[in-house]
């Protein structure tokens, strides 16, 4: 599991600091030949050790209340064999990170990937466990295998490796995925029948499917991250000494295992995955799986048309296609896709990967196919033409990325505040909006985010960076990375190399997205099938609102005592409710109850039910506005109360109540946008798409907010002329 | 204290009481009108005048007692009170015209949803009770455009479409300016010298002297005292009437 690593900006910078300064060590811990007596040393020592909230099986309170789970059985274990005492804090994973960066804890333990990125920050013990992603279906499912989801939709996790793995194979497989942010609403939906698989790290999967949650696990485990017990850089190499000991130790004595077993399944941990290694003699005909990152524009990102491009892409098929191979590229994102090489289920890897000495002790390098380096970028209208005008000023630059360390190398120089960002979209809107001078970042990012019409320009000679080579595994598929180098070489010569790179780096502005007129556009095609869905669902929604309206609100002024009190049970609960509350249990709770539904009915539903019982109060409302003389004149001719009703009072009523029902009208148009959560494709879905993929946020959502006033407004002039007209 | 008449019994209330809450309005109420009678309550604000004359069509519930009319008891449960209403007229003090409607669709509306007359009939009907009540020119007139008294002659006109064996009339002259109270008065009179069976709570002296066959005086929800309008008007018997007409008359 890949959890976003989230430090202090404040730790942060001063880890940066130290790689820079450190570059070219190896911050992980060699596994120590240790005794596996204690380490007197730290006999009778306490340490504070961090760790999340819940992480079934691997820390999660039982139903006593009391933190379990394997890691918490774990490092006992070892604080009791190695003679001294662990207090386990339970903060989350987030906050666990940042407690031992700031030194309130010691160790933290909780399900954490090894990763480069947090090498930067912890040193790590042995793997105490190799994850692995698994698929699991419903119980009753016929599905065995990837084959099997032909034209079906899964799920997974946001941001997980699970949801990676699963969209490198969607399209050989040809199946759809469907990223959701809550595990249980990932599990409930294959439950529920909306999807017919999941992909998730395997002993979570394991853990849930021992507790019944009604899935099966059907295939072979794919290889992901391994989980370590991390200490802060530096600091507390005794206690990670003594836990790569005691680890050492409780492996070869059977107490891991059997911890394992207490939480997993001893038969749902299937054997590493299958290797897929072979060295070809040559490459023509062969097919070559090539993993990449899942976007880092330019280099490799989805088009507007969603499919895979950008100068990685191009370049590796354009040399393919000289030399008489084929790719078949998996976007898994760039630590995958190394661990996909390592793992040799790809065989090679082109990520706009910097060639650096450590890289070089386990992959083989092609030649450099891009020189990369920092630039300065400003905002277009700025005066800030080099590093001496940035005195006493701020600037912004990606956490861990080089234009950080290096922004970070000749601050003190210069005289000028660096600001770490985590997203590269709030790192350009910091200096449009002036909190920031100025940012400094990869030259071929800047370069294509400017061509993208970001409003920056850059302003100073790039500095020599990193260069970008292509990777096979150490020592394997040679023949593969000779060609690359040739291809490579003959593009270069012939000049279709150049123009590959000026198509996304240099040339004039083609692309739609330049100004708000081309932003504007290229997105109204999909804000306008947005818009067409809101309006539909809107339509469809007041007309069972008012059905349920009228029907409700006249139970609520009849005389008999059982509809009123019906009437008021479903305007309390209606009323009394969050709209998105509603929308979520219809959507996800009924399928429980054995009622599927999908979005749109699900969200129609939802607003229907919504709006009839505020339409129930407008009905109410406008009945009892009316004379009560009116009601007894007409009984007293002898009309029952129904006709009464219909033809004395309803008839004035409605000249009552229609400016709430218009006003009512609105507010069930613009709440069709909370169906966005549950992925109603309507005007602020498409929206937040859109900004997905060119962060233009302050165009598009104006955009957006300007189609439903202009939509609203007409709609509400029109409903007032023909209530005029009507109602005169 | 006696119903005295000689006529067919029409409507017998007997020992008729109403609360609201706690509160008591009616604390035993025994009377009778007969056919062709014309019965005038008169009594002080707050006597239970109109709470009376709105249990008659039950328009409020009585709370005891019972109240026969032509022969039926309105206060059993099985009793359709919708069919019984069409042959008890009402008129209101605030007159209670549809204002969607115009005149004579306020007058046809009772008799075509009750199936009594085709809307042709209806309409002829209609344009004969608004000549009758002397407003021809304001068929297809809405209330909005009428003035008060003309109001009340349509509601009137509107009572008597459904051909009542009886009216009853609630104050139906006190919401009008004083210059149209006569208008009024000379569609009620004219249906007195018609024969019509009615019971008129009213404030118009004068008009129950000149038009009763029988007045009725209540007080703090009892009939204090009744007889024809020489014997209230002229030698009232009982303190509280004599009491009530001095400060009226």
């Amino acid at each position: 599991m890949t959890r976003p690593p989230a430090f202090p900006a404040l730790a942060l910078k001063m880890c940066a600091a130290l790689v820079a300064l450190m570059s070219g060590v190896i911050a992980a811990p060699t596994a120590q030949a240790a005794p596996a007596s204690p380490d007197p040393a730290l006999v009778g020592k306490t340490f504070t050790i961090a760790t999340d909230t819940t992480f079934a099986p691997f820390e999660f309170r039982d139903t006593g209340g009391e933190l379990t789970g394997i890691d918490m059985d774990l490092i006992r274990e070892v604080a009791r064999r190695g003679g001294f005492t662990v207090d386990i804090t339970s903060v989350g994973f987030d906050a666990a990170l940042q407690a031992v960066q700031s030194g309130q804890a010691q160790g933290v333990i909780a399900g954490m990937s090894i990763t480069d990125a947090r090498k930067k920050v912890f040193d790590f013990s042995d793997p105490y466990f190799e994850s692995g992603i698994q698929m699991a279906v419903a119980m009753d499912s016929s599905i065995a295998s990837y084959a099997d989801l032909k034209g079906a939709t899964v799920v997974a996790k946001t941001g997980s490796e699970g949801l990676a793995f699963a969209q490198s194979i969607a399209g050989t497989y040809g199946f759809t995925v469907k990223a959701l942010a809550q595990a249980d609403t990932m599990y409930s939906e294959v439950k529920a029948g909306k999807a017919v698989a999941v992909f998730d790290d395997y002993p979570v999967l394991a853990y849930g499917i021992k507790q019944g949650n009604g899935l099966k696990a059907v295939t072979p485990k794919e290889p992901a991250g391994s989980y370590g017990f991390g200490v802060k850089l530096g600091e507390n190499a005794a206690l990670l000494a003594a836990f790569n000991a005691q680890l050492a130790a409780m492996k070869a004595d059977g107490a891991y295992q059997k911890i394992l077993d207490t939480y997993l399944d001893a038969g749902s941990s299937p054997s590493s995955a299958p290797t897929t290694s072979g060295i070809d003699p040559k490459v023509q005909g062969k097919t070559f799986a090539i993993a990449t990152d899942t976007t880092f524009a330019p280099f490799e990102f989805r088009n507007t048309a969603g499919e895979l491009t950008g100068i990685d892409m191009d370049l590796l098929r354009a040399i393919a296609k000289r030399k008489g191979f084929s790719v078949d590229i998996k976007s898994v994102g760039f630590d995958a896709a190394l661990q996909s090489l390592q793992a040799d289920q790809v065989q090679g890897v082109i990520a706009g990967m910097t060639i650096t000495d450590k890289r070089k002790l386990i992959f083989d390098f092609s030649e450099p196919y891009f020189d990369s380096g920092i630039q300065m970028a400003v905002e277009e209208n700025s005066s800030i033409t080099s590093y001496a005008d940035l005195k006493g000023k701020t600037v912004v630059a990606k956490t861990g990325a080089e234009g950080l360390a290096f922004a970070e190398s000749i601050a003190d120089q210069y005289g000028f505040t660096v600001k770490a960002l985590a997203q590269a979209d709030t790192m350009y809107s910091e200096v449009k909006a002036g909190n920031a001078v100025a940012v400094f970042d990869d030259y071929p990012v800047l370069a294509y985010g400017i061509k993208q019409g970001n409003g920056l320009k850059a302003v100073t000679p790039k500095e020599a960076g990193g260069q970008y080579g292509f990777a096979v595994n150490k020592g394997k598929n040679a023949d593969l990375l000779a060609a690359f180098n040739a291809g490579l070489a003959e593009m270069k010569a012939d000049g279709s190399y150049q123009t590959l790179i000026d198509g996304y780096l240099k040339a004039p502005q083609v692309t739609e997205d330049q100004n708000f007129w081309g932003l504007l556009t290229s997105s109204l095609p999909a804000l306008l099938k947005g818009l067409g869905m809101t309006l539909l669902a809107t339509a469809i929604s007041l007309v069972f609102a008012a059905i349920l309206g009228l029907l409700f609100g006249f139970f609520k002024v009849s005389p008999v005592r059982v509809l009123r009190l019906l009437a008021t049970v479903y305007v309390d609960i209606f009323r009394g409710t969050p709209l998105l509350v509603q929308a979520f249990f219809f959507y996800f709770g009924l399928p429980s109850l054995g009622i599927k539904l999908d979005v749109l009915p699900a969200g129609i539903l939802t607003l229907s039910l919504n709006a009839g019982a505020y339409m129930t109060e407008i009905v109410r409302g406008g009945i009892q506005s009316i004379d009560p003389g009116q009601m007894e004149a007409s009984r007293s001719l002898g009309l029952n109360w129904l006709t009464s009703m219909r033809r004395v009072v309803v008839p004035q009523a409605v000249k009552v109540m229609t400016p709430s029902f218009i006003n009512q009208f609105v507010i069930t148009l613009k709440d069709t946008s909370l169906l966005a959560v549950l992925g109603l494709a309507e005007l602020t879905y498409q929206g937040q798409q859109i900004i997905a993929r060119n962060f233009r946020s302050a165009e598009m959502w104006l955009i957006v907010g300007a189609l439903y006033l202009i939509v609203i407004t007409a709609l509400t002039r029109l409903s007032n002329v023909v209530d005029k007209k009507v109602n005169k | 204290m006696t119903a005295a008449t000689s006529r067919k019994p029409l409507i017998e209330v007997k020992d008729l009481h109403k609360s609201f809450g706690s509160l008591e309005v009616l604390k035993g109420i025994n009377v009778t009108v007969g056919e062709g009678e014309v019965v005038t309550v008169i009594g002080p604000s707050g006597s239970g005048k109109s709470t009376f004359l709105r249990c008659l069509n039950k328009l409020e519930e009585p709370t005891s007692g019972t109240i026969i009319f032509e022969g039926v008891d309105l206060t059993a449960s099985t009793t359709k009170i919708d069919e019984v209403r069409q042959r008890i007229g009402m008129v209101f003090q605030h007159f209670n015209l549809f204002p969607h409607m115009t005149a004579a669709e306020n007058i046809r509306l009772a008799p075509v949803e009750l199936k009594r007359a085709s809307k042709a009939e209806a309409q002829a009907q209609a344009v004969a009770l608004l000549e009758r009540v002397q407003l021809a020119d304001k068929v297809d007139t809405r209330p909005a455009k009428l003035s008060g008294g003309q109001k009340q002659r349509v509601a009137i006109a509107r009572a008597l479409a459904m051909k009542p064996d009886v009216m009853l009339f609630d104050e139906a002259t006190s919401a009008l300016d004083p210059e149209m109270v006569g208008e009024v008065l000379a569609v009620i009179r004219q249906l007195a010298t018609e024969g019509m069976t009615m019971v008129i709570v009213t404030h118009e002296m004068g008009f129950a002297r000149e038009v009763s066959d029988r007045v009725l005086f209540m007080a703090e929800g009892v009939i204090v005292e009744q007889g024809t309008p020489s014997e209230i008007f002229g030698s009232p018997k009982e303190a509280r009437t004599q009491d009530f007409l001095a400060k009226v008359l």
